[in-house]
């Protein structure tokens, strides 16, 4: 009925409801218009300044010099950035299964019917909707190497623990135990949704068939669970290749613009090297091309990711 | 963090769009109101706004041809504001500017000269301290000094008495610090519940004047090299590294990252630390009288480190002339005076300190003495240069490199720098 319908309809719409028609397009467009102009001013343009830039040695002040590919081949011969590159892909791999992993086991443990289920619920979620400098600042503290919690809760057993955040065998790590803890929040809330929308009747039916409680976990939960656990992981791999907040605040700064050493060569990641080759050294043509590189490595992962879910992401 | 990325690439929106129309737009600094010329003045810091309103209040009484225009730009960005509105031709009239910006500012052609000014109107620049006019200066005078701050080191009486230890006097050596901060640590098995001192990992405040005082220079006159590589230098370094990881009378490096150490001696736990001048009044309110202030010790010599922030004109500034008049009056003495009154900054004019000594009962005439022996504190073109001095000197603090590589390095890679700016 609808579908025949429909062509009649398009047919009508301009003859009939003209004005009404323009008007109503006018408003549309000026309800939009906000949105599209912030946009295009805050997004879309800048995306291409910056494509334009990277192709230039513009310091943020003087004539825009155009130098073609030299900031690509610059990277590639750059040690700092390599590196930096190196810190990202290791962070990536270690966090991103590490908290997909939990989250799901988090998820499924705060699915069943239990006392004070809410209560958890909200106690992961919180890192999700705690200011990033307000967890810093208590994770400092804790780290502390000579009177911080974690020291203090290893000494009680007899462990003299390390110097989490001052030394660089380890800050990077402690780094990576915090974005685990946060992490598991978000990922927990669409997981649970997932949950919630696999059907009673599946499980009944496995229970009249005699499964047990692993068995409907691992043939029905997770299979079914699929699609949301691929959504967690696309997002969770493009923000652990852009993290910089957790690091920035982290990673002692020294006095005399920007930090060193050996602490920041451990946590310096692909967007802190664009941050700092921009804001500190105002190689913005740098930083920008910088900055595409990341965008095109971060683009084909998740293309690799879209193509391969194929094998593994079972719709219903 | 994907904000970050939309704030990097507004940024970058914002100052390519400002370069590229650049001196179509008009600005406050070309407005007139009520037949007055409108001159705009920034200024980054918070603390000082009531003071800088009421030195903005008191010219606009005094003439009436000008309107003086006080605007406050807190945050960690106002260079990079301020870079952004020059360039396009725009910006204040008359601005804050600090040592290690100035040169990038200057070279760029942002800056006013002050040179035929100051000849035209006998102004005298002998009013203030010469290493600040000389921190101001490249092909002539840029910078009228505001106020300035040299280097002392702080000590708690109280932890002195207690140890039995004389206090430091003006005739201390380096020797004469070490051998009180041992004994002024105090050890309860293997870990120290107090320091004799805190070898804190500040370049203005405690490496710049350790090299000065073994006769190294922080970078040449031309700001073309540094040589801390040099057996003075190492020494220097070797002797604020020796007191963390051979005397242990000082926290090391590690600690000191993990903990604040100007938190550590405003609570007590460390005797002594060399601060700057504007750490008198926090360490006054946190101590009372517990706390005090004496030169530095020497060494080959006595010498210090002075930094200071001057007031900079517009290049493009509209009005040249009423910048100049105004800039004469922020370099008065009636407006050092009125600063001094503070108690925050020791203003640059010559002979206008006392009032600030005697904002606290500390010895705080150090400071000022110390203009005399200070060099200032080293700048140059390229912001990029001090890179690998905090670079290797942090490694030095953390004790992964030794001081006489880490310094190696620093020169090496610093000069590679320097020598590539203009």
């Amino acid at each position: 009925m609808s579908l025949a319908k429909e062509p009649q309809l398009v047919l009508s719409r301009p003859a009939v409801k003209s004005a009404l028609r323009t008007r109503e397009m006018l408003w549309g467009y000026f309800f939009i218009g906000p949105v599209v102009i912030g946009l295009l001013i805050f997004t879309i343009i800048p995306i291409f300044a910056s494509l334009v830039l990277s192709f230039s040695n513009w310091d943020g002040s003087s004539e825009i010099k155009f130098i073609g590919l030299h900031n690509f081949f610059q990277m590639f011969s750059d040690k700092v950035y390599i590196k930096a590159l190196k810190v990202t892909t290791f962070y990536t791999v270690v966090t991103v299964p590490i908290t997909i992993i939990l989250s799901v086991v988090v998820a499924v443990l705060l699915n069943r019917k239990m006392r004070g289920r809410d209560v958890y619920r909200l106690i992961f979620f919180l890192p999700s909707v705690t200011m990033p400098v307000a967890i810093a600042v208590v994770w400092k503290w804790m780290y502390n190497g000579s009177n911080g919690l974690i020291n203090f809760l290893l000494s009680t057993v007899g462990i003299d623990g390390p110097n989490w955040i001052t030394d660089e065998r380890f800050i990077l790590m402690s780094v990576m135990i915090i974005a685990v803890w946060a992490g598991i929040g978000y990922n927990m809330i669409i997981l649970l949704s997932g949950l919630q929308g696999i059907p009673d009747t599946y499980y009944e039916a496995a229970s009249l068939d005699g499964a047990t409680g692993w068995q409907r976990f691992v043939n029905i939960t997770v299979p079914l669970l699929t699609p949301a656990i691929f959504f967690v992981m696309v997002t969770s791999l493009i923000g652990a290749f852009q993290v910089f907040d957790l690091v920035f605040m982290l990673t002692p700064q020294a006095t005399g613009g920007g930090a060193g050493g050996v602490l920041q060569d451990a946590t310096r990641t692909a967007v802190y090297s664009i941050y700092q080759n921009g804001f500190t050294w105002f190689k913005i043509g740098y930083a920008s091309a910088q900055a595409w590189v990341l965008f095109v490595i971060i683009f084909l992962i998740t293309m690799a990711q879209m193509y391969l879910q194929k094998r593994w992401v079972h719709y219903e | 963090m994907m904000r970050r990325l939309v704030m990097a690439s507004l940024f970058i929106l914002i100052t390519w769009g400002a370069t590229a129309c650049g001196s179509g737009s008009s600005n406050a600094d070309g407005g007139k109101s009520g037949g007055k010329v409108d001159i705009v003045w920034w200024f980054p810091a918070k603390e000082q706004e009531a003071t800088m309103k009421k030195i903005a209040e008191d010219f606009n009484k005094k003439q009436d041809h000008i309107n003086l225009k006080p605007q406050l730009n807190a945050g960690a960005d106002y260079y990079t504001k301020l870079q952004t509105v020059l360039a396009a031709k725009n910006g204040p009239d008359i601005m804050w500017m600090n040592g290690p910006n100035f040169p990038k500012f200057q070279s760029k052609g942002f800056l006013m000269n002050y040179d035929q000014k100051i000849n035209k109107d006998s102004f005298s620049m002998d009013n203030y301290p010469a290493s600040l006019v000389k921190l101001y200066s490249k092909d002539g005078v840029y910078g009228i000094p505001k106020d300035y701050d040299t280097i002392g080191l702080f000590y708690n009486k109280e932890l002195f008495d207690k140890a039995g230890v004389a206090y430091p006097t003006d005739k201390w050596t380096w020797d004469d610090l070490r051998s009180a901060a041992l004994k002024l640590t105090v050890k309860s098995g293997k870990t120290a519940s107090q320091w004799g001192i805190a070898a804190n990992l500040s370049a203005q405040e405690v490496v710049y004047p350790f090299l000065v005082e073994n006769g190294v220079q922080p970078i040449s006159d031309d700001r073309k090299s540094l040589k801390y590589d040099t057996p003075e230098g190492i020494e220097a370094v070797q002797f604020l590294f020796d007191l963390m990881y051979k005397d242990m009378s000082s926290p090391d490096g590690q600690y000191m990252t993990d903990n604040d150490p100007l938190q550590l001696f405003q609570s007590g736990k460390v005797a002594m630390i060399m601060s700057g001048s504007w750490m008198a009044k926090p360490y006054y309110d946190a101590l009372k009288d517990k706390v005090d202030v004496q030169a530095l010790p020497s060494h080959k010599k006595s010498a210090n480190i002075i930094h200071g922030v001057a007031w900079v004109g517009n290049a493009n500034a509209k009005h040249p002339d009423e910048v100049w008049e105004v800039l004469k009056y922020l370099g008065s003495k009636e407006v050092a005076m009125l600063q001094a009154q503070t108690g925050t900054v020791i203003p640059a004019f010559n002979g206008t300190q006392d009032a600030w000594v005697k904002a606290m009962p500390l010895n705080l005439k150090i400071f000022i003495d110390s203009t005399q022996i200070a060099e200032p504190y080293p700048t140059a073109f390229d912001p990029e240069w001090e890179t690998p001095v905090t670079t290797h000197l942090t490694n030095i603090w953390l004790n992964k490199e030794s001081p006489a590589d880490g310094l190696k390095k620093i020169t090496e890679e610093a000069n590679a720098v320097l020598a590539a700016t203009k």
